[in-house]
């Protein structure tokens, strides 16, 4: 199993868990905040979830909410990597 | 100060028969028949047969993905009978002031297949796998919470949760708070009650029919009634100050002038007779209408003939004689009932009535032994001002609104 969730991949979880549509490049833009692409906390609560779900991990959402999604997917990398 | 008046701007119908309030009119017009056999899966076992299911229904022409994701088909339903409504009222969403529009909706059923999905995960793969969206998918206050989370409409909202009666105070509740000051209110009902969990839910009415013929399954008033049979669907309309709709442009449809409610405990049909007069007087009393004013009655029609005559009974009492004059219609026949979106079609049904100058037939039922005059088979043209809108709750709730032409 690839040990790293790509914005790719990233992008396909919030439009299954979330039902938004995003692209890539918008993703990677630094400055993406959930909240700017229609993903409310709940939105991310599912994506994490699926995550933790995917890889039997265990992720802390309090500090994850509310930060860039850039920031998001490497605290949500680090903790895959961590657990695989 | 002239009294602010409530008027309906706008109409949005999902039934059984019509998505749309043109095509659900001739369909009603034309009496035609949308019940049919429950074909869902998972439904197929148990002992309802018979339903109204909305078909051909494409959320996503309506709503945007996000928000179908987050909710139930009875919220699907809502929001796009919503979106249809503020289409023809010509209301704008995310408006200046967000504060001047409101929404109320009324349900009785709630998200079941959502709800039912989710625990499905919670028991096969355990408390991780249950969405966070189960957590406002399945509750009765969905409907109004999304549509004005999309629309930007910040006023008074609320949520009726008064049996299926609740479809008429929804509108009830909207007119008060126009009367109070806000600009337009969303009110309505939907409901999706036809799903594995939401039918077992159901199993234990005593009118429930379990006729597998859908030609027979539901015929109120009618000397060989059965029962009911439930149906997916509802309508919402955009309430207006009149005052406040005339000077913006709107068309208003119709005027809701008068309700009343009242309740006489589960399942006591015969002492609904009581209590339905009492709300249709006070309907006519605040619409300061005579009772022989009235030009139709769309009634509650449950098919249980206990029930029927009761409704009969409440109507003589307070029509005195003009009871055999009045033209008495149930299109619900054709439909089955909505539950909360079943007065709610009724309403509509009512506007499109009074403005056609039609009273669309009751399907199905063929006699009437209850001295009523129903309108059976064809449509019937009149000159119609005045129209009387029935509800009572299978738990005991009773409601009449009473709509005048503008």
């Amino acid at each position: 199993m690839a040990s790293e969730i790509t914005y790719e991949e990233l992008a396909v979880l919030i439009k299954t868990r979330a039902g938004v549509a995003v692209t890539v490049d918008e993703l990677a833009d630094p400055g993406c905040m959930f909240l700017d692409l229609g993903v409310d906390s709940l939105g991310v609560l599912g994506v994490l979830a699926d995550v933790e779900n995917r890889y039997g991990v265990s992720i802390d959402s309090s500090d994850l909410l509310g930060r860039p999604v850039a920031e998001f997917l490497q605290t949500v990398n680090s903790s895959v990597k961590a657990g695989a | 100060m002239n009294a602010r008046c409530a008027v309906i701007t706008g109409v949005g119908v999902v039934a059984p028969n019509g998505i749309g309030a043109d095509d659900y009119w001739k369909a009603l017009r034309e009496g035609r028949s949308a019940l049919g056999p429950i074909d869902r899966e998972g439904c197929e076992h148990l002992p309802l047969k018979v339903a109204g299911l909305v078909r051909g229904f494409d959320a996503e022409q309506y709503v945007e993905p996000r928000y179908l994701v987050q909710t139930d088909r009875f919220t699907h339903f809502a929001m796009a009978a919503a979106e249809l409504a503020t289409a023809d009222a010509d209301l704008a969403d995310h408006p200046d002031d967000p504060y001047a529009v409101a929404v109320v909706t009324a349900a009785g059923s709630g998200g079941g297949e959502f709800g039912q999905r989710e625990l499905q995960h919670l028991w096969a793969e355990g408390p991780h796998h249950v969405g966070p969206y189960q957590s406002i998918a399945w509750f009765y206050a969905a409907s109004t919470g999304q549509i004005s989370i999309r629309g930007g409409f910040k006023g008074p909202c609320g949520v009726v949760a008064s049996d299926e009666a609740g479809g008429l105070d929804a509108l009830a509740h909207a007119a008060r708070a126009v009367a109070r000051g806000t600009d337009a209110v969303l009110a309505g009902a939907a409901e999706a009650p036809v799903a594995p969990y939401s039918m077992v839910c159901q199993l234990g009415y005593p009118g429930l029919s379990t006729t597998e013929d859908p030609e027979r399954a539901y015929r109120p008033f009618g000397s060989d009634a059965a029962g009911f049979v439930p149906a997916e669907g509802g309508a919402m309309f955009v309430v207006e100050d009149e005052h406040t709709a005339r000077l913006r442009g709107a068309r208003p449809r119709a005027r809701i002038a008068g309700h009343g409610a009242t309740f006489t405990g589960a399942a006591r049909w015969s002492e609904s007779r009581a209590g339905l007069a009492h709300a249709v007087r006070g309907a006519l009393a605040e619409a300061r209408c005579a009772p022989d004013e009235v030009d139709v009655v769309f009634a509650d029609a449950l098919g249980v003939p206990e029930a029927d005559r009761a409704e009969a009974l409440a109507l003589a009492d307070v029509l005195g004689e003009h009871v055999e004059r009045v033209p008495v219609t149930a299109p619900k026949a054709g439909l089955g009932r909505a539950h909360c979106g079943a007065p709610a079609l009724d309403v509509a049904a009512a506007v499109l009535a009074l403005e056609h100058g039609l009273v669309p037939p009751t399907p199905h039922t063929a006699d009437c032994p209850h001295g009523l005059d129903l309108v059976t088979g064809y449509p019937r043209a009149a000159e119609l001002r005045t129209a009387l809108v029935l509800s009572r709750g299978l738990m005991g709730s009773n409601s009449a609104l009473l709509l005048r032409r503008p």
